[in-house]
């Protein structure tokens, strides 16, 4: 690879966002509608979650190859890997992309898991809904005027196996650039973290959702039915 | 010229970006820079001699990431190799211009985020910057430079380590991000706090911004700081231009922007990210002429945590007394059983009533008082960001706290007996921190001002001897109870007013002594609050949720022109007429509703209600039947509504704090030995796993069925489950985990508790989980949620 100087993004004051309904979602409210005490925790939730927030991405662009079948390589050598090789199908190059909205997110559902569980149950999945949009409005601005581009794809999705968690920090820094660790267990910390690769080419293969990538058919997060 | 000598007389130069030279040279992705040092030394040189030439007087060494964790056995021969390349270019200048430059070694981030947040215990963070400073220091470094630090914990292990392993100049520079803090919630102020009580030569800046974006923060910086101030940008932001990263600032701009920069009160500049020799000429060049100034010395009183700083002597400082056992039965039983839960619950209280700093004293004879200082100390800095004041008399338990206090505390106290101070004085001197000096001499308190006067005068000339500025002293004159003595109030207020004039430094009373012995003590309290605040006081040791103090702290806040429009005491004010309108009519208004007015508030998940409901009850009735008849019926509604999926999670979990709330009301009302407990459970998140919302759940759950539940919290090895389990010969051990790479420790933990042979059936939960894991790993029991593990238990238990 020519360059592993990441591009970096971090958001503006107030930017940050989260979505009530994902949350709702990760928390299994399900179709059902919340009462007025789950609305009104979720509102004080969200003004301490997105006030000890600060968004940051950073990305660099990699030639794709595919040097065997079931074998992808996206710049920090191969990746054996099935449903990753189908799933980059037709792209000619890619984007490695990693993000976070910080550790104040961890502190808080921290903070509170002990002393108020449901405070801290509200925040996580309000924090998992703020990483999610965090990485859908970079991803759209990253995206723009390319040809078509993939949906975003994680080590630990399919058979992408998440000791590839290794290549995504080092190639893109994200101790320095984004203050994000590995754990012995691969784990991320700042907990809500987010690493993809989106590939991108004129023939890339989307689907519309990022469910329909997931072999989990049974998740309860699952939003659209096959 | 010496080091220290020369950043306190003149310009010194870092030098700029090492790791996208070494790009541009060659290095692959997943290359580690540092092994350059021994495979191609000629080319770190070259880079090191460009520096030189381009005028830096400080050369890192190539050794960012030299730590035992990234090389092992080779750790030795990369730092040693490090330091001889910056030897070896610092030769080939011409002999005239070898003088003043200097070989650092370099420390970077151990890539590992430390205990509370991550799994890194900040001892073992200290021992591996230690390993890799002690064999600098063998290999002739002439400083210890420690950069690229975004979080303060870490910071101050690596100062710790440096501090204890070596005498060479230590200097620091941290990242901040746009909104001046670091990633782990800093800002300025907390960091040159912390640092400079630790002892650090120089501080400052460096990485993620470029010189545009620090410009601002250093005047923050030399604002708080007496020390030279370090500031090194990178060369812009990185961003992509026709598919390529470049940074956005030339090195003809870096320059020009280098020169406001020192304006503003940097000393040392330099470099970082996307720099080069280029851009540290140019800023040599620009600013070599400019006149050399260090920022003045500080006078101020300042206190952090790891996110922000109080200044004492700025307006009245609240101390939060609550976290301490005397005179408090419920705090006792929470110390002795190790119930921190309620011990943090007080802090988070306390900040949430307006506290600005948490006393933390744990000194009760019969319980480990330096483990459970610790503990608290650790414990508390997960869920408060307020700075501590380390209350005790036991130097041991004094030093453990200090050294883990992510920021510089409050020290209670120090007297003016030689012992005191002998004992006290080393430790601020080594970690840093404000004591509390009290007016007690080798006979005793003396009964007059002058008296007081004159034993703060002796400790404060003593401390100065010592080496510890006078800034970091705040003397306690002592209140004393006016039952016993009626001049004492009279002979306090008068010692702050001679401490405060004569010695010009700041006072700090534990106020309610003073009503020691009085009926309704909150009004003579504040009365004298009151008049302390007015005789000059600057910090008091009070109870915030007295809100006749509170009162008194906002009203002398407007009165004296501290409050912009009266917009504090507005607040505040305004919040007093709501709670007592809302909290008399919420606790009748609701009561024709509902017959059951307690299991209506559980259920609705009403938490203050309940616990006021409770508290009524068990006054009338049989405790366990305001548990029985009324809280557990109330779970188990909600339980059955969680099952049947018209109760979603926040709810539950609403009503298992109101449950709790109730059940804290009705302990308080029974003795100890009555409280009923079915059983004995433990939980844990397995080893490598560090996700516990879902066990911190099923432990909530669990607690209010009645199960005394010992947490064993995240991240256990399974030696530790299976010992606890024996220990207590619980019935029942609950496991979690949230990723299948930490299901095998799952498994791992069943296997070794079959064999320990004891009787604990093991029920499993978690994300991944599914019936068909728990089968395959042993388990007894597969719950999918949290209710799930409670009916479990409750079968199991009723066997």
């Amino acid at each position: 690879m020519a360059c592993f100087v990441p591009s970096l993004r971090l958001s503006a004051p107030g930017e940050l966002r989260v979505s009530r309904a994902e949350a709702l979602r990760y928390l299994g409210f399900g179709k059902a509608e919340p009462d007025d005490a789950v609305l009104e925790l979720m509102a004080s939730c969200e003004e301490e979650l997105l006030a000890a927030c600060q968004g940051r991405a950073c990305w660099v662009r990699t030639p794709v190859a595919f040097p065997a079948p079931h074998c992808v390589d996206i710049g920090f050598g191969p990746v054996e890997s099935v449903s990753l090789s189908k799933h980059l199908k037709g792209c000619h190059s890619a984007l490695l992309f990693a993000a976070t909205i910080g550790i104040g997110a961890d502190r808080l559902t921290a903070r509170w898991s002990r002393l108020r569980p449901s405070r801290s149950a509200v925040l996580d999945a309000l924090a998992s809904s703020a990483v999610e949009c965090w990485c859908d409005d970079v991803e759209r601005e990253l995206t723009q005027g390319e040809e078509k581009h993939c949906e975003r794809f994680s080590p630990g999705y399919g058979d992408f196996p998440l000791h590839h968690q290794k290549d995504f920090l080092h190639c893109l820094d994200m101790g320095r650039l984004l203050g994000v660790s590995l754990t012995d267990s691969l784990l991320m910390k700042p907990a809500k973290s987010v690493t993809a690769v989106i590939g991108l080419g004129a023939s890339a293969r989307t689907c519309g959702h990022k469910c329909l990538f997931c072999d989990k058919k049974n998740c309860i997060y699952r939003e659209v039915m096959v | 010229m010496n080091l220290l000598e020369k950043i306190r007389t003149s310009r010194t130069y870092c030098d700029g970006g090492m790791g996208t030279l070494l790009q541009a040279r060659g290095l692959k992705p997943g290359e580690l820079p540092e092994r350059w040092n021994l495979t191609r030394p000629e080319e770190i040189i070259g880079i090191h001699l460009q520096y030189l030439e381009a005028g830096a007087n400080i050369i890192t060494a190539n050794t960012f990431g030299a730590n035992v964790l990234k090389f092992g056995d080779e750790l030795e021969d990369i730092i040693a190799a490090g330091l001889a390349n910056v030897r070896t270019a610092i030769s080939r200048l011409a002999p005239e211009k070898q003088a003043g430059r200097y070989a650092a070694f370099d420390v970077g981030s151990l890539g590992k985020m430390l205990q509370p947040l991550g799994e890194l215990p900040f001892e073992d963070a200290v021992e591996i910057f230690a390993k890799s400073i002690r064999i600098a220091a063998r290999h002739g470094a002439d400083l210890i430079f420690i950069e690229t630090m975004n979080d303060s914990y870490e910071a101050k292990a690596a100062v710790l380590a440096a501090k204890e392993n070596c005498d060479l100049p230590v200097f620091i520079t941290c990242v901040y991000d746009a909104q001046a803090k670091l990633m782990t919630g800093a800002d300025p102020a907390a960091m040159v706090a912390m640092l400079e009580g630790l002892g650090v030569d120089a501080l400052g800046m460096n990485c993620s911004l470029g010189p545009e974006q620090m410009l601002p923060i250093v005047p923050r910086l030399a604002a708080e700081t007496s020390l030279p101030l370090i500031v090194n940008p990178n060369a812009g932001l990185p961003r992509t231009e026709n598919g390529k990263t470049v940074f956005d600032v030339d090195a003809e701009r870096f320059s020009d922007i280098m020169v406001k920069i020192v304006e503003a009160g940097a000393c040392l500049v330099g470099g970082c990210c996307g720099t080069t020799p280029e851009y540290i000429r140019r800023t040599v060049e620009k600013t070599a002429p400019m006149p050399y100034r260090l920022p003045e010395k500080k006078t101020h009183t300042v206190v952090s945590s790891y996110t922000h700083a109080v200044r004492i002597g700025e307006g009245p400082v609240l101390i939060g007394e609550r976290i301490n056992p005397t005179g408090k039965a419920r705090f006792k039983q929470a110390l002795r059983e190790g119930d921190i839960d309620y011990i943090l619950n007080e802090g988070v209280r306390q900040q949430e009533a307006g506290a600005h700093i948490l006393d933390v004293n744990v000194g009760l004879p019969e319980i480990d008082e330096p483990a459970m200082m610790l503990n608290v100390v650790r414990e508390l800095q997960a869920v408060s960001d307020l700075p501590l004041q380390i209350d005790t008399v036991d130097p041991v338990a004094m030093e453990k706290a200090m050294r883990a206090c992510n920021g510089k505390p409050l020290v209670n106290s120090v007297n003016g007996k030689p012992e005191s101070m002998e004992a006290v004085f080393p430790l601020v001197k080594k970690y840093g921190g404000v004591m509390i000096a009290l007016t007690i001499g080798p006979d005793g308190i003396p009964d007059s001002a002058e008296g007081r006067y004159a034993i703060a005068a002796d400790i404060v000339a003593k401390a100065e001897a010592f080496g510890i500025d006078r800034r970091d002293i705040v003397v306690d004159p002592l209140a004393m109870a006016v039952s016993s003595d009626p001049q004492s109030a009279s002979v306090t207020l008068e010692s702050i007013r001679l401490i405060e004039e004569r010695l010009g430094v700041h006072t700090s009373l534990g106020v309610s002594n003073i009503s020691f012995g009085l009926p309704n003590r909150d009004v003579v309290t504040s009365a004298f609050f009151a008049l302390a605040l007015q005789a000059g006081l600057d910090a008091a040791i009070m109870n915030p949720f007295s809100v006749e103090m509170m009162k008194i702290y906002h009203s002398f806040r407007a009165l004296r022109g501290m409050d912009a429009n009266c917009a504090d005491y507005i607040a505040f004010a305004s919040g007093l007429t709501t709670q007592a309108v809302a909290g008399g009519a919420a606790v009748t208004a609701s009561a024709p509703d509902t017959a059951e007015p307690l299991k209506h508030a559980v259920i609705k998940g009403l938490k203050d209600k309940a616990g006021a409901l409770a508290a009524q009850m068990a006054a009338d009735m049989d405790p366990l039947d305001v548990v029985n008849g009324q809280i557990i019926p109330a779970l188990d509604v909600v339980g059955k509504g969680f099952e049947a999926k018209t109760v979603f999670l926040p709810q539950l979990l609403m009503s298992a704090e109101a449950a709790k709330a109730a059940f804290e009301a009705v302990k308080a009302a029974m003795p100890a030995s009555d409280q009923p407990s079915k059983g004995k459970i433990v939980l844990a998140t397995v080893k490598g796993d560090i996700h516990d919302i879902g066990k911190n759940i099923v432990r909530t759950l669990l607690s209010n069925y009645g199960y005394e539940v010992i947490d064993l919290g995240k991240d256990v090895p399974p030696q530790k489950i299976v010992d606890c389990a024996l220990e207590h010969d619980v019935k029942l051990v609950g496991l979690s985990a949230l990723m299948t790479t930490t299901v095998p420790a799952m498994e791992e933990t069943i296997a070794l508790l079959r064999k320990s042979g004891s009787r604990a059936k093991v029920v499993v939960g978690g994300a991944v989980l599914t019936q068909e894991y728990a089968d395959m790993i042993h388990a007894d029991h597969y719950a999918k949620d949290a209710m799930e593990t409670v009916r479990y238990a409750e079968a199991l238990f009723a066997e």
